[in-house]
């Protein structure tokens, strides 16, 4: 069993942490930056490219799935993205049929640099819609209105992306059910293969909580109205052919982002660039959110990662034991419409389910947050709205 | 140099003071300047030996000090200086520690004059007969007005201030002064030490290796190692160990205490309560004709439930208690269950402070981190079947049919107060359902009202209160004056439709829906949403008075978590969950231990 994990192919994250400007609820490592930083820090990624694929091909491990995030990675003219998908091809072996997701903002790009995307092989695009109303936008600090959001996702058509998702955001300051149910109506328009439908939260350190704090933000609506948005949204998507298989995400049959899969199911990833996360072989490591550092370390030549020593470059390694997988096997594989599976446990973890999380499994059962269904244990709709309230009883710390 | 006996070369004394006014400081000058300790010896305040103390300025324990003073008449002094505690609550250790005594310094502040503990402890003393004279303190502070202040005690107390000595005890000024009036103005003891011993037990302690020390001021005759003496009250008799005298901070044990002296011995006594204070020693082979006028052992006048903030760590309370208690006879306990909080114990208090104290102590000396319930007071309850019955636990209150009437104790108050805050005082006084019995002018801007006031409440938060609404102008005494019939009603609060015993407590009808509200409010705040609707009662007698509904947890969930962000979320899962390991259930709800402390929070009533 062991053995066939190792196998598995591994999933890569590439972080791009520009922006034109920083949206007021995002908490991203993400900024605006001078040419010379950026190509200081794409050099210092495609030397972290490198040495990683150096490590995956003595491991023998293939590639999966690709994912640029950001930020803002279509801020990348398009020779630099072609430069770092170049490298990808030269020292990572990549599947045939992988997965190749861009995240887009619509006020970065055009039918032509949409049309260079997805023939260097970009075959699923992410786009930042966030609200078709432009009263929204703005108070988001978007780049863009609705009328660059409908061109972009016209324009990612034409230019041959068949696989693709936008990103909306509810339970907006200010926002209204109406409203909220128009935006999804606007969307269901466009019939996108996958949609991703975020309940705003006000993190420390945006501006949003900065606002918030100053009264400056219309009033959020109540926990009740938030709920409403987002139960209705399962059913008003279902009608549409979608099918909600994570907590935040809806897609329809055989479209949902394999990428993300990956990081519920437990399966390895390579995260590059600043700030990114990783877990490889029983280890999360995590690359320092300081761009001079980064790029100082990997200009120098600096190695990856070391699983060895666990220490040293850029990165910060924990490793996990084995109470700690069965933990995030839990937490993780429950935010999954499907659940977790009790056959997978045992054969993961050589002792059933049951026997370790036992009470927990049998109170949330009780208390109707939990059902089971065959071999199947998933949450139920009220346990998704409490489900931290739910998961935190899988840790075992 | 005239020849003096060595009885008439004590003085017997104590100093008191309103709080704040110097009393501790002086006692520190006067035992510098005898020079039984070189200043490097000094600790600041050489009386309060207890950490406590020390931090909050007052003197709980009394204690005693001999000092050896050569007067300018060139004769060696034996001063014993007999430390009491300034505040009322421990108005029964003064009145012990005054028996001791055969005269008094009264310390007034030139600052701020006469205040209600001055008269009250002042009165006290001349109850005891002791001989007084004042000394003005503070008298280099830019606001003082040592004239008017003596003066004022001349018009007040009536007794003669013209030569009071003014000093500065804090900047050593004066002391001397001071010193020569103890010889002069304060009797010497007139004891007869060939006469049967009769010593007067006016404090004791229990100290780890000697057992109970007992501390006694003898009216006549001796005591020495060996004497076999008898406590009169309970006829037991034990062989002296050891005598000595008071060395500051210290015992320093000699040959023999004879008529006159203050001092202690001890006779391998195991438990304080052996030896009562106020209680008359005599020798047993050569006893004395009758026993001194003793004095009523102490009330505790306040109850409150302490449990263990971890019901694991129940034994651990119970044997500091055990102990608390050898060296605080006042302090009484007794085990009682609490469904919310578990195994703890409803204790007795001198009053409100007190509590406090041994709270603050069992949480320094024994590391215990405590739950106090609501404190109360004694109420009786006479039933419909003509017995009565003391209730010190609201738990405790039987059905309402089965009571007749029920009673609470009052004080009879007097609060000095500058005549700007008399309106806002008589108010405060009036909302605690006070009974206004009249004032009484110091001077033109100055006054004391005199108040009866219900126990139960001044127990909460009344000082501060009075501190609030006069801008720390006002001073208060009190003593108990008895019980009368009232109008009372246990309150429950229901969590849940569940009455949570711990928060429950008897409160005036009047005032048992303000405080019911407040209650609810205060605990909607402190209890986290729960899965389903809670609602917050607070009840009289199955009557909903006030309620408050936490409404259920409708939304606690994470948007997004990916490659990224896994770590992060893990922790603020493992924080939530930390956070239920401290709650505490109540019916199928709940509560954040915290919650509990939150709204029992003394003084927090407001």
């Amino acid at each position: 069993m062991e053995e066939e994990r190792e196998k598995h192919p591994v999933s890569i994250y590439l972080h791009i942490p520009f922006c034109r400007r920083k949206c007021r609820y995002c908490d991203f490592l993400s900024g605006p930056a001078g040419e010379e930083e950026r190509s200081a820090y794409l050099a210092a990624l495609g030397r972290e490219i490198e040495d990683a694929g150096r490590i995956l091909r003595a491991d023998g491990r293939w590639v999966d799935t690709v994912f640029f995030g950001g930020g803002t990675p279509t801020i990348l003219s398009v020779s630099e993205i072609e430069h770092l998908l170049f490298l990808l091809s030269l020292h990572v072996s990549i599947e045939s049929d992988a997965e190749i997701t861009m995240e887009c903002n619509p006020g970065t790009v055009d039918y032509e640099k949409l049309c260079a995307l997805r023939e260097m092989g970009v075959n699923r695009l992410s786009i930042g819609v966030q609200s078709f109303r432009d009263e929204e936008l703005r108070l988001l600090g978007r780049i863009h209105d609705r009328e660059t959001a409908e061109a972009c996702i016209r324009d990612a058509r034409r230019a041959g992306f068949a696989n693709l998702n936008l990103d909306l955001m509810s339970a907006l300051p200010g926002q209204t059910y109406d409203h909220w149910i128009e935006n999804l109506n606007t969307a269901v328009f466009f019939d996108p293969e996958h949609l991703s439908c975020y309940s705003l939260i006000l993190e420390e350190g945006t501006e949003f909580y900065r606002m918030q704090q100053k009264e400056e933000l219309p009033p959020l609506p109540s926990d009740e109205e938030d709920r409403r948005m987002y139960h209705d949204t399962g059913s008003f998507l279902e009608e549409h052919g979608y099918r909600r298989y994570e907590i935040s995400n809806y897609a329809k049959p055989g479209f949902s982002c394999r990428h993300n899969e990956g990081y519920w199911t437990g399966h390895d990833y390579l995260g590059l660039g600043a700030g990114a996360a990783s877990l490889y072989r029983h280890v999360r490591f995590t690359n320092t959110r300081d761009l001079a550092a980064y790029t100082a370390y990997f200009s120098g030549g600096g190695t990856a990662f070391d699983l060895e020593h666990l220490t040293g470059g850029t990165k910060t390694y924990e490793k996990l034991s084995r109470e700690d997988e069965m933990s995030e096997f839990m937490f993780l594989g429950l935010r999954r419409m499907e659940g977790v599976s009790f056959q997978d446990f045992q054969r993961r973890f050589g002792v059933s389910l049951s026997s370790v999380f036992g009470e927990p499994v049998r109170r949330h059962l009780q208390e109707g947050l939990l059902q089971e269904r065959g071999d199947r244990l998933s949450l139920t709709e009220r346990g998704i709205d409490i489900s931290n309230f739910v998961l935190c009883d899988f840790l075992l710390t | 140099m005239s020849e003096l006996s060595q009885q008439e070369r004590i003085r017997n004394f104590c100093i008191v003071a309103h709080i704040d006014h110097g009393k501790s400081t002086l006692a520190d000058r006067m035992i510098e300047k005898t020079g039984v300790l070189t200043k490097r010896e000094m600790q600041d305040q050489v009386l309060d030996n207890i950490d406590v103390e020390r931090e909050r300025g007052i003197t709980i324990k009394s204690q005693a000090v001999r000092l050896i003073y050569h007067a300018k008449d060139g004769n060696e002094y034996t001063f014993n200086l007999i430390d009491t505690p300034g505040h009322v609550d421990f108005n029964y250790e003064v009145s012990r520690s005054l028996a001791a005594c055969d005269g008094a310094i009264l310390v007034v502040d030139a600052t701020q004059g006469i205040q209600a503990q001055t008269l009250a402890n002042c009165y006290l003393a001349m109850e005891h007969d002791l001989e007084v004279f004042p000394v003005i303190n503070k008298i280099d502070l830019p606001s003082a007005h040592p004239a008017e202040v003596k003066k004022e005690i001349e018009d007040v107390i009536g007794i003669e201030a013209e030569d009071a000595p003014e000093i500065s005890a804090k900047n050593g000024i004066g002391i001397d002064d001071v010193l020569e009036e103890v010889v002069h103005r304060i009797p010497a003891p007139k004891g007869d030490a060939s006469a049967p011993l009769k010593a007067l037990i006016f404090d004791s302690l229990y100290d780890n290796y000697k057992g109970v020390v007992v501390f006694i001021r003898l009216r006549d005759g001796k005591v020495k190692r060996g004497t076999k003496v008898r406590f009169m009250s309970t006829g037991a008799v034990e062989e002296v160990v050891e005598v000595g005298y008071f060395g500051p901070g210290r015992f320093i044990p000699c040959d023999e205490l004879s008529a006159g002296m203050v001092g202690y011995f001890t006779a391998s006594i195991k438990n304080i309560r052996d030896a009562r204070v106020g209680d008359t020693v005599t020798e047993d082979e050569n006893p004395c004709a009758e026993a001194l006028p003793g004095y009523k052992p102490a009330q505790p006048m306040v109850f409150a439930g302490l449990y263990p903030q971890d019901t694991a760590r129940y034994p651990e309370l119970k044997d500091a208690l055990e102990k608390f208690q050898l060296s605080d006879a006042a302090l009484s306990y007794e085990p009682e269950t609490s469904q919310a909080l578990g195994f703890g114990f409803r204790c007795g208090f001198l009053g409100l402070l007190h509590m406090e104290v041994v709270l603050e102590r069992l949480e320094r000396e024994y590391d215990l981190d405590i739950i106090a319930t609501a404190p109360g007071v004694v109420y009786k309850v006479y039933k419909t079947d003509g017995t009565m019955m003391e209730l010190t636990n609201p738990a405790n209150l039987p059905d309402p049919s089965e009571i007749d009437h029920m009673e609470e104790p009052i004080v009879s108050a007097e609060i000095m107060v500058t005549s700007e805050f008399i309106g806002p005082i008589m108010q405060l006084c009036q909302e605690r359902r006070g009974v206004y019995l009249s004032t009484e002018y110091i001077e033109k801007t100055r006054a004391v009202l005199h108040y009866e006031l219900p126990l139960n409440e001044i127990i909460y938060d009344f000082f501060d209160a009075l501190k609030s609404r006069s801008k720390g102008y006002a001073s208060f005494d009190y003593e108990l004056k008895g019980y009368v019939p009232s109008k009372l009603v246990k309150l429950d609060i229901l969590v849940n439709k569940e009455p949570v015993d711990a928060l429950s407590f008897i409160v005036h009808e009047d005032g048992a829906y303000e405080r019911g509200r407040r209650m609810c409010e205060k605990l909607k705040d402190e209890i986290p949403r729960q899965l389903f609707e809670v609602p917050i009662q607070a009840a009289v007698g199955g009557r909903i008075i006030a309620r408050e509904t936490i409404k259920p947890l409708r939304k606690d969930v994470l948007a997004k978590c990916y490659g990224g962000d896994i770590s992060r979320k893990k922790k603020l899962l493992e924080k939530q969950k930390e956070g239920k390991k401290r709650m505490q259930m109540v019916g199928n709800v709940e509560v954040p231990k915290e919650a509990f402390i939150n709204v029992l929070k003394l003084g927090d009533t407001k």
